[in-house]
């Protein structure tokens, strides 16, 4: 997803001479490439995640189209408050771009961990939040964020993740058909994002399951009419969130259904079982994989 | 910067008569906050606009939005907006909030939040370096804004590409709940700019013709102006009070104030 991301940018910067990209003192051996391809739109603020925040607010006020590109929680928790301030409030375009989402970087240890800044970004007005679950998704999102002029904020993951055959486009703030089951009742749905997604999707293939299975990569703005005309053909929905379950893709899920059942008169709700991090921080070494399995993640796999 | 006015005392005193009586009338009617330091700020502020502000080739950033009746008065003085719209200040529904708004003419961004500004300007003066080489950013700041650990992420920027920026500190010495050198010490401040290959300049921030001679420099290097300043100047009753960051003016205060405004301005206004 990394190694998308930064191909497609130099793909839209070689045309679009508004794309700027800031990054916080990293990218060994990934920016490099748009750093020499466009000199005077790279700049290597240093380790100072506020004042790169604040500054991709004055870039953006001067007609650039910012990427700012770091680790997890250094572009997002660290600099928190002037994402909501000099960023979103001043509706700057700005475009937040984390690699490392969920356990990632599993053995760097906690400081590397992002699994509550979904939750937080998608409390402040303006942003667009969003989670690829795969390369292709990534390209989608990125087209998307270059040609819309509010502030985003997009979580990858690291690189390696393998390509989802989707089922129809990737439209802003909807459900994205990642895998169709067999069976014609409808009775079971996956919904995820992020890198987890892709690990439920080989599982589902290769059970070669009955249930469907569904990305939501852009997790605000909701088009909320649309995924409730969807969720409500299914009995059980199982939301799997690589980030703590307070705030995250469960209670996205959830809310939408809630309000929706509240304010409508049908007697019928899907049960929602929601899969995230139960509260808690992990403090030992591990792959992600091994983390994501203490934490209980895949414990999805019971449903399937 | 350099400007293309002659320094006429008469001209920024006449301002700074009206920005700092109309920030005494705000806050006692209005009830406010904020005072001591928005007087603090107003002789630079009649200064700056009298003599220095560009439409096309400056921005001032002003950190310290808490002392919002100080800009607001000024952009109104200078015809920004209508200064009646002023009269809305704080009420519901009024864009005069009670920390600055982007959403007031004149006014580049929101702050009130402290350790903002200086960042967003560097920004702004980055892309500006070859966009609009003579462009100048001036960015106003408090000295307790100084105790925001950004600020200094954004000197350590600004040094090192040497970006036309202009880092104007209000030193009035007391901070919300006690005095710079009992709180966080600041000294020694100017060394501390120089030490960052900054130059920094020390003058007394309500001589007028000091703070012209400061900003009256036509190098493109990053620069500091810390203005030495008393919170609440020029009332008698309350100079250097901690207590003018709170309280507004009664309606006596009111009257003993604008008196003394108006005292220590007219000497400078030529009849």
């Amino acid at each position: 997803m990394r190694d998308t991301f930064v191909s497609n940018l130099i793909d839209i910067a070689q045309t679009d001479p508004k794309i700027f990209l800031v990054c916080g003192d990293l990218g060994f051996n990934v920016l490099e490439e748009f750093r020499d391809s466009f000199p005077d739109r790279f700049l290597n603020g240093g380790i100072s995640e506020q004042n790169i925040a604040g500054l991709c607010s004055g870039l953006a006020r001067e007609g650039y189209k910012v990427f700012f590109y770091s680790i997890g929680n250094f572009p997002t928790l660290r600099c928190m408050e002037q994402i909501r301030y000099d960023i979103a409030y001043h509706n700057a375009n700005v475009n937040i771009v984390a690699v490392g989402g969920g356990y990632a970087y599993g053995s760097l240890s906690t400081s590397h961990h992002a699994t509550e800044e979904i939750g937080m970004l998608r409390t402040i007005p303006n942003m667009m939040i969003c989670s690829p679950a795969d390369p292709s998704e990534v390209k989608d999102i990125l087209r998307i964020t270059c040609s819309d002029s509010s502030p985003s904020y997009m979580r990858l993951n690291r690189s390696g993740e393998e390509s989802i055959k989707f089922i129809g486009s990737l439209k802003v703030g909807d459900l994205h058909l990642a895998y169709k089951g067999s069976k014609k009742s409808n009775k079971k749905a996956f919904i995820s994002n992020g890198a987890i997604c892709n690990e439920i999707y080989k599982d589902l293939v290769q059970a070669s399951s009955s249930d469907d299975l569904y990305s939501l990569p852009i997790l605000k703005p909701l088009n909320k009419d649309k995924i409730v005309k969807t969720l409500v053909s299914y009995e059980e929905i199982i939301v799997v969130d690589e980030h703590q379950l307070i705030g995250g893709l469960g209670s996205t899920i959830q809310e939408v259904l809630y309000d929706w059942y509240s304010s409508s008169s049908k007697s019928f709700l899907p049960k929602i079982f929601r899969i995230g991090i139960k509260d808690t921080f992990q403090s030992v070494a591990g792959t992600q994989d091994y983390l994501r399995q203490k934490a209980g993640l895949f414990d999805y796999r019971k449903y399937i | 910067m350099k400007s293309k006015k002659k320094f006429l005392h008469s001209n920024s005193a006449s301002a700074a008569l009206e920005i700092c009586s109309n920030i005494i009338k705000m806050c006692s009617k209005k009830k406010a906050a904020h005072m001591g330091g928005a007087l603090s700020i107003a002789d630079f502020l009649s200064v700056y606009y009298s003599f220095f502000h560009e439409e096309l080739n400056s921005s001032l950033f002003y950190s310290k939005g808490h002392a919002c009746t100080a800009i607001y008065s000024t952009l109104a003085y200078f015809n920004f907006f209508d200064s009646k719209e002023l009269e809305t200040y704080s009420d519901n529904g009024s864009i005069f909030t009670s920390h600055v708004s982007h959403l007031v003419p004149g006014v580049e961004i929101s702050t009130g939040s402290l350790g903002h500004a200086l960042s967003v300007a560097s920004g702004v003066a980055f892309a500006k370096k070859t966009s609009q080489p003579n462009h100048n950013s001036c960015i106003i700041l408090s000295d307790g804004e100084l105790n925001e650990g950004s600020n200094w992420e954004a000197i350590l920027f600004i040094a090192h590409h040497k970006l036309p920026c202009t880092i104007v500190i209000d030193y009035n010495k007391l901070q919300s709940f006690g005095r710079v050198d009992e709180v966080l010490q600041l000294e020694p401040l100017k060394q501390k700019f120089e030490a960052f290959n900054i130059d920094c300049l020390q003058i007394n921030g309500h001589d007028h013709e000091a703070i012209y001679n400061a900003l009256n420099n036509s190098s493109s290097n990053p620069r500091v102006i810390i203005l030495d300043t008393q919170k609440a100047h020029p009332l008698k009753y309350a100079v250097n009070k901690l207590e003018s960051h709170y309280y507004p003016p009664t309606a006596e205060q009111l009257i003993d104030g604008l008196k003394n405004i108006n005292e220590h301005y007219e000497r400078y206004i030529c009849k």
